[in-house]
């Protein structure tokens, strides 16, 4: 087979190899980390030794697939706990291989250790990225990591050739932020939150600065953190910014949105990638809704094997229009917040899009109200602007009974509430989109 | 010095300027190469075991500052485990000092100790059993607690200062910067190529140089700060 040299890919021998050379390389690596992390992982030991399987019961991937036990985050803390280890049983190497340790953003309880040899993985899969949003060699790029958690890591580019910028990702550094875009007019923007989104649109009414000219060297804007609100969307866009969405490949590497927007490249070099049904574990449907599991290819000081992320999405191994192989997924929400509506599947990315067409409603908030996974009805509890209420509040719930019901073809119960009253669940700006009642 | 000469940058932090403003700080890789070899000849002075743990507190655009003291103690043979130095990441830094058998924590400021003040955390608990090196705005209250181990590690701009195990003085880069004393003020001017130059550089900092020997061993001048 004859090299590729195309400039549209930073690599491009693995951004476009062929379905069957994809499993190939997964099956080397996968054949050579199950003796491994058996005999360095006490994690892996000890939950293969409870299924009864060995290194020698793993002779090809879908071996693999078919019988290595899962593991998930309780599993993890609970190793941590009960063995007074740091890395949950998962460390399998020590210093001087092991470098450093870098975490989780762990918004709920400790945060979990990730750690790392002399490779930061989760880089691997950005270069291949912010390369194909237009960053060249000596070109910049804002580097606003989410959540800081990989230690001081800008020389970790070093071999793209391109030249990270970086900036804190607090509200407060926006200012610094927009001098910097224009004074080195970087390429990238790595990467906007709802709240640095917030903090800018109030210091262009502060400051009446022009924006779309500060960002205009701008080839694309990451995303993260949370779905991405239609109005918040549309204040991006009139920076004259295109939008590449982002998200976590179950701590393992980013997945981010290509220039055709249509889902979000998992590099499976790096992670196998397998898409189950939640209840059964077995691999579901392309198109279809299953939870996300990952093993670690790439990884030899602390790599999950088989674990459950609880996120969900719709995944697709069709080839990307951009060129690239790899699969491709949609992030659906979490699977503790997934509803079955007399059998059928709703999750609170289902009613974003309704909500927020609606003036009354367009802020975009709104409750699944979940005693149970399972209900004959949808109980959904709808904040409504004050302001720009036209018609009586149960004109308004008959509206949207109909759009939601006749759009998800399930029967829908409407709870309307000032959204001034929703609000007070939770921190500014933001609620959970689940609740027990 | 050609000042001519300047490289190519790999990155950009951020350093505060002389009016006192945030300014990029484009840096290349010789010369985070070249700190961390600085701060490997004081690093060295404490005799660590490889394989230890040194936390680094930091903020995100410190890489021209503080990744050279990721890297030694990386190269040294030990782990960077890292934290942020704001606020709101006193938790993760009682987390780590909590799970992992620290041998040093580096750069805690006095962001660090409000936050854990917060929490209600003491810092004398926490910081218990390590090398401490803190910044200038933490290290009087640490110093202040007889039981704790505690270091300077001194902000000057584009550069930092370390303290030996000797704890009289903090070390600054002998070949990369000329460190003046100019009213009681600390100088810098760098002497070999950099992405940023400086010339006479005021760091804000106020204190002395001393050239003698000190008994570390290491012949790096020395930054002691004006009480
Ligand atoms: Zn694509």
């Amino acid at each position: 087979m004859a090299a590729i040299n195309d400039d549209r890919f930073f690599d491009a021998d693995i951004e476009t190899m062929p379905r069957d050379q994809i499993e190939k390389l997964q099956e080397a690596r996968i054949l050579q980390l199950v003796p491994y992390v058996y005999q360095r992982s006490p994690l892996v030991k000890s939950l293969w030794n409870e299924a009864g399987i060995t290194p020698d019961d793993i002779r090809s991937l879908a071996d693999f697939k078919a019988k290595v036990p899962f593991m998930d985050k309780d599993m993890i803390r609970d190793y941590r706990d009960k063995h007074d280890d740091p890395f949950g049983g998962l460390a399998c190497a020590t210093a001087p291989h092991l470098r450093g340790v870098g975490f989780t953003s762990g918004t709920t309880g400790d945060p979990t250790p990730l750690p790392r040899s002399e490779d930061h993985i989760s880089l691997t899969g950005l270069k291949r990225e912010m390369w194909h949003m237009g960053v060249r060699s000596n070109d910049y790029m804002t580097y606003m990591l989410f959540t800081f958690r990989d230690g001081l890591n800008a020389d970790k580019w070093l071999e793209s050739g391109m030249r990270p910028i970086a900036i804190q990702h607090l509200p407060n550094e926006i200012p610094y932020f927009v001098q910097v875009s224009r004074q080195l007019r970087p390429k990238a923007m790595f990467m906007l939150s709802t709240p640095v989104i917030l903090t800018l649109e109030q210091y262009q009414k502060n400051t009446g600065e022009d924006l779309r000219e500060a960002f205009s060297s701008y080839q694309g804007a990451v995303f993260g953190g949370e779905p991405l609100s239609p109005h918040l969307r549309s204040l991006v866009e009139s920076w004259g910014l295109e939008i590449f969405e982002l998200s976590s490949l179950g701590d393992i590497a980013t997945t981010m949105e290509c220039k055709a927007h249509d889902g979000m490249h998992t590099w499976e070099d790096l992670a196998l990638v397998e898409h189950l049904d939640p209840e059964k574990n077995e691999p579901v449907a392309d198109g279809t809704r299953g939870e996300l599991v990952v093993t670690a290819l790439a990884d030899d000081v602390g790599p999950l094997i088989r674990f459950r992320t609880d996120d969900l999405i719709s995944f697709t191994r069709q080839p990307c229009t951009c060129g690239r192989t790899h699969g491709r997924l949609k992030p659906l929400g979490r699977k503790g917040d997934e509803m079955l509506i007399q059998g059928k599947s709703i999750l609170p990315i289902d009613i974003f899009p309704l909500i927020g067409n609606v003036k009354e409603t367009s802020s975009g908030l709104f409750q699944l109200i979940r005693p149970q996974r399972e209900a004959d009805i949808l109980n959904l509890r709808v904040g409504y602007d004050q302001n720009s209420l036209e018609t009586p509040t149960d004109e308004l719930a008959g509206r949207l009974t109909d759009l939601i019901s006749s759009k998800l073809d399930i029967p829908v119960n409407i709870h309307l509430t000032d959204n001034a009253e929703l609000l007070k669940n939770g921190p500014p700006n933001k609620i959970p989109r689940v609740t027990k009642s | 010095m050609n000042s001519e000469t300047t490289l190519s940058p790999m990155s950009v932090g951020r350093y505060t300027n002389a009016e006192g403003l945030p300014t990029p700080l484009p840096y290349s890789s010789e010369e985070a190469e070249r700190a961390r070899r600085a701060i490997t000849r004081v690093l060295n002075t404490f005799h660590f075991r490889t394989g230890s743990n040194i936390m680094i507190t930091a903020l995100f655009h410190e890489g021209a500052q503080l990744m050279p003291l990721e890297r030694a103690i990386m190269s040294y043979g030990m782990v960077a485990v890292s934290a942020d130095s704001s606020p709101y990441d006193a938790k993760r830094v009682e987390s780590i000092t909590r799970r992992f058998q620290l041998a040093g924590a580096a750069g805690i400021s006095a962001d660090t100790l409000t936050g854990l003040e917060q929490l209600g955390f003491n810092p004398e608990d926490v910081f218990a059993n390590m090398v401490v090196w803190a910044r200038s705005d933490a290290y009087e209250q640490l110093k202040a607690i007889p039981s704790l181990d505690v270091y300077h590690l001194i902000e000057l701009g584009p550069a930092v200062a370390i303290e030996c195990s000797h704890g009289s003085g903090a070390h600054i880069d002998r070949f990369e910067w000329k460190t003046e004393e100019q009213d009681g003020e600390i100088v810098l001017t760098n002497r070999l190529a950099r992405s940023t130059p400086f010339q006479h550089y005021k760091t804000g900092v106020k204190g002395r140089i001393l050239h003698d020997a000190c008994q570390c061993g290491n012949a790096d001048p020395r930054i002691e700060l004006n009480p």
